[in-house]
């Protein structure tokens, strides 16, 4: 199922736009800075993101690893007084760069909130929303994308039988699930996570954790948490944020068992945070 | 007992103990009984209002039904009372309403198509796309729109819009298309409105949703927020439908007041509630049961759209909680069903349809388009309200000094008088009614019964009752029943009907706004529920209380319909006492509808109307600020918490 898919993604993606996922790196950020009026929020922050990887950002509150994160698919234009400097490329395109087609940037880097956000529509009509946007209205077409979707984010069974129903309906866990099946449905090269798991119990959690794993076949997943110990589980690598700076970014292990920097190592034996 | 005051003790320090042990006594369960019922009294008035209107109007229904024939005055094509007159043998050949009904239907589902799409995209733009120092300032003008009396909006009708009509198309100007323009004037400020509120409460976080899965932002409007904004549109819709339906004073001014069927946009026509305000003044007898008949039709009209309404609210309510309502749920159930059924005969037939690769491709033109149209639409009305106001002002300015010269200032004074003594009266009864009633709603009921539920229902119910409605019941029991005869009581009570839901609604929202946990505290220290009411929560709601007077306030300024049967529109002399003959008075409103229907003063009639419109905007432009300040207030304090702006 899912190497057909990705077989199907190729294609897609190659007439979709002009954004190139077939390369190792994925998102490479340069130098960026951000400023919120005259908050500077994100700090000289350069890192590579590789294909394929699940990539962890932690750190305290307030560190800007969130706003790091909205700046990848640019969520972060919603922002009044929001000022960016430096590079970030996705996909080989910089994607603050003069002509960027936004609605593609953003199809292709979906977005899981921290707060499941389902729209006040059926199951089928939220896995169908961004299809649908894109023109997609075959009705057998769409019928597949949703279950195809909803397989991906292992919600077919639970949920094969209610797809006429309210998605408000559903559990938190299975609302931010459903959320995740609304992103994959867009068919997106890479998955942004906002805190995916604060808002839900631990049963939900691991739910979204075992999928992550699974996703990371065919998504690069980039996820923010709170939680180190979620880091240390899901995560290829993890970048730990600190008043705006990435004071470390390497591989999970490395992170977890010998940081390299006395901050992180002070943040992660919970000495401060 | 003895337990209680040990508990005092120790909870308080001994000086206040004797005190203390004051209130214990005083809370008795049979205490908290007594309140209860007074406040559950008041609750039920507007059950008993309800219910009150339909039986005496029903009853006075009743001699024109027998007479006449059931279906012969529903479906009977003639309205000729002087014809009964010299034939009075043969009733229901002369009293025939179905022209009025088809010409209601025409007049209100025209004005709500054009009024609710004008009001809902202009909403649109105001919520997405308006500018934020623009949008300020229009909303106050919603406001103002929203409270101009409808007697104004048909002096606008008779003087500015069918003259043009007329010179447009070589008739009277007097017609359907008249009374459409008029009531799409009126009934848009509060689709507008409504419209407004319903999308500003639609959560940020489904537009943060849709963009984030690539939709533009005109995208999200229209597939995302508009679609989770439905139940509060078209109650919104609903809503103005009710007002369009309901309307006498206006529509009579530009309806012309010929009883037939309409022969195009622009012959004279007459609908029910026209009719009962043209004939109602002088008809006795037959003719008037009939009237009151007509009258019992527009309130099963306006009883049905009112249920309807209260179906919407609870499919909303039910949205809100994630849950369904019942007639969601077996429509789902059904789709569910046949969706899974196409699923598994896929299945099982091992159908393979030829699944088409998706191709993802840029859209959005359609979206693009709406988001245009809702720049032409506000524009169109923003020019609208302009041209009302302009036009008002240029013709009755250089007449203002005609109102206040000769008899004209005696009549003024009358007026303002007749209007001051309405206010205070019908204050004085619908405001401690009101207030009961709400403590009962939020304080005392047990949440989400079936009585609340009931009383919740009727309120809004008779919030929607057309006030030429109002009118007749006022003319009926208070004027002829109770034998007061037109007079200022007369004319409050009717009023303090009208005002009642509105009073409830608002004390009942500033109560709801009260913390918990104030109660909580003031029960703690061992005070009576009735004193919790009276002494913490009723201060702190003091604000929606003063709303609500101020809202009161400008709805009985804005009236005439319900006066001008119950209060009369004499201007001869100032009343002497509240209650009798002779006591008849006329509010500022009801002396310029005069003034418009007779057509002889104009230029008085235009100097009103400048006066009329400086008080509402006076008071909904003072209300709106009242509230930007006092929110105002609320963020500063906000913004001082949550002034290091982090991610």
């Amino acid at each position: 199922m899912q190497r057909k898919n990705k077989a199907e993604n190729g294609v897609t993606r190659g007439n979709a736009s002009d954004f190139d996922f077939n390369r190792e790196v994925a998102i490479s950020i340069n130098n960026m800075n951000l400023w919120y009026s005259s908050f500077h929020a994100i700090k000289n922050v350069s890192m590579d993101i590789k294909k394929g990887e699940v990539t962890a950002f932690i750190g305290p509150s307030g560190c800007g690893k969130s706003t790091l994160l909205k700046s990848l698919n640019r969520m972060n234009d919603l922002v009044p007084g929001c000022k960016i400097t430096g590079k970030i490329e996705i996909g080989g395109k910089d994607i603050y760069g003069a002509g960027v087609d936004l609605p593609m940037l953003r199809k292709n880097v979906g977005m899981v909130f921290q707060k499941p956000n389902p729209f006040p529509k059926s199951v089928y009509d939220n896995i169908a929303y961004a299809p649908r946007l894109f023109g997609v209205r075959d009705k057998a077409t769409l019928d597949n994308i949703v279950e195809t979707s909803l397989r991906r984010s292992a919600m077919w069974d639970e949920l094969k039988d209610r797809l006429n129903k309210s998605a408000l309906g559903l559990s938190g866990g299975q609302q931010q699930r459903l959320c995740i099946a609304r992103a994959l449905a867009a068919d997106p090269a890479i998955l942004l996570m906002d805190e995916p798991t604060s808002a839900l119990d631990p049963i939900s959690t691991g739910k979204i954790e075992e999928l992550c794993d699974e996703l990371k076949k065919t998504v690069t997943v980039v996820i923010v948490t709170h939680n180190m110990q979620q880091a240390a589980r899901i995560s290829d690598k993890t970048a730990f944020f600190l008043l705006g700076e990435v004071i470390e970014f390497d591989d999970t292990a490395k992170i977890f068992s010998n940081p390299s920097h006395p901050e992180t190592e002070r943040y992660i034996s919970g000495r401060f945070g | 007992m003895s337990l209680c005051e040990n508990e005092q003790v120790v909870s308080e320090p001994p000086a206040d103990s004797s005190k203390n042990t004051k209130l214990v006594k005083q809370k008795g369960s049979r205490k908290i009984q007594f309140e209860k019922h007074i406040f559950f009294a008041c609750a039920l008035l507007s059950i008993v209002a309800v219910a009150a209107i339909v039986i005496f109007i029903f009853i006075n229904s009743v001699p024109a039904f027998s007479k006449i024939g059931f279906f012969q005055f529903i479906f009977g094509t003639k309205w000729f009372p002087d014809g009964y007159k010299t034939d009075p043998s043969n009733a229901s050949e002369y009293f025939g309403i179905f022209p009025m009904i088809i010409n209601s239907l025409c007049v209100t589902l025209l004005s709500l198509l054009f009024g609710g799409i004008l009001g809902v995209f202009s909403a649109l733009f105001l919520v997405y796309w308006c500018p934020a120092k623009m949008k300020k300032i229009v909303e106050q003008l919603i406001n103002v729109f929203a409270g101009i009396p409808s007697v104004m909006y048909g002096f606008f009708g008779l003087v500015f819009i069918v003259p043009i009509l007329a010179k447009m198309t070589g008739t009277t100007g007097l017609g359907i298309m008249a009374c459409t323009l008029v009531l799409m004037l009126m009934i848009l400020p509060t689709i507008a409105s409504m419209s407004k509120n319903a999308l500003k409460s639609v959560p940020e976080s489904y537009y943060e949703g849709a963009i984030a899965l690539g939709a533009t932002k005109e995208q999200a409007i229209f597939t995302v927020m508009l679609p989770a904004a439905k139940s509060g549109v078209v109650s919104g819709l609903i809503m103005g439908m009710g007002r369009a339906v309901g309307e006498a004073m206006a529509v009579k001014l530009v309806a012309g007041g010929v009883a037939a069927f309409p022969e195009g946009l622009f012959s004279p026509i007459r609908t029910m509630t026209s009719s009962i305000a043209m004939e109602m003044g002088y008809a006795s007898g037959l003719q008037r049961d009939a009237l009151i008949a007509t009258g019992l039709i527009l309130l099963v009209f306006v009883l049905f759209l009112n249920f309807a309404l209260a179906r919407v609210n609870r499919a909303k309510a039910a949205d809100n909680g994630g849950r369904t309502s019942k007639a969601g749920k077996a429509n789902e159930n059904v789709k569910g069903f046949s969706a899974e059924v196409v699923y598994i005969g896929r299945r099982m037939f091992g159908v393979k349809e030829p699944i088409a690769e998706p191709v993802y491709k840029k859209k959005g033109i359609i979206c693009l388009i709406l988001k245009y149209f809702s720049f032409v639409v506000t524009a169109f009305v923003g020019l609208c309200l302009v041209v009302i106001v302009g036009f008002i002002l240029v013709n009755g300015l250089p007449n203002m000094p005609d109102l206040f010269s000769g008899d004209a200032v005696g009549e003024l004074g009358k007026a303002i008088f007749g209007t001051v003594a309405l206010i205070f009266l019908t204050l004085v009864i619908a405001v401690p009614l009101g207030i009961c009633a709400a403590i009962y709603l939020h304080e005392y009921s047990r949440p989400g019964s079936r009585t609340v539920k009931a009383i919740r229902l009727f309120n809004d119910t008779l919030g929607g009752v057309p006030s030429i409605v109002f009118g007749l019941f006022g003319n009926i029991v208070f004027v002829s029943w109770m034998g007061m005869s037109q007079c200022l009581l007369a004319g409050a009570l009717t009023m303090a009907l009208i005002i009642l839901p509105t009073v409830i609604r608002a004390v009942e929202e500033s109560l709801i706004a009260v913390p918990d946990s104030l109660r909580e505290a003031s029960l703690a220290l061992g005070a009576s529920k009735l004193q919790t009411v009276f002494k913490v929560v009723l201060p702190q709601a003091l604000p929606g209380i003063f709303t609500a007077i101020v809202l009161s306030i400008g709805r009985i300024v804005g009236e005439s319909a319900a006066l001008i049967f119950t209060m009369g529109s004499s201007l001869a002399f100032l009343p002497q006492g509240i209650v009798g003959r002779g006591n008849a008075s006329c509010t500022l409103t009801v002396y310029m509808y005069v003034l418009a229907n007779e057509g002889a003063e104009m230029n008085i009639a235009y100097a009103l109307a400048v006066i009329l419109l400086l008080i509402v905007a006076v008071i909904y432009v003072g209300l709106g600020l009242l509230e930007h300040f006092g929110k105002n207030k609320g963020d500063r304090k906000c913004k001082e918490k949550i002034k290091p702006k982090t991610a």
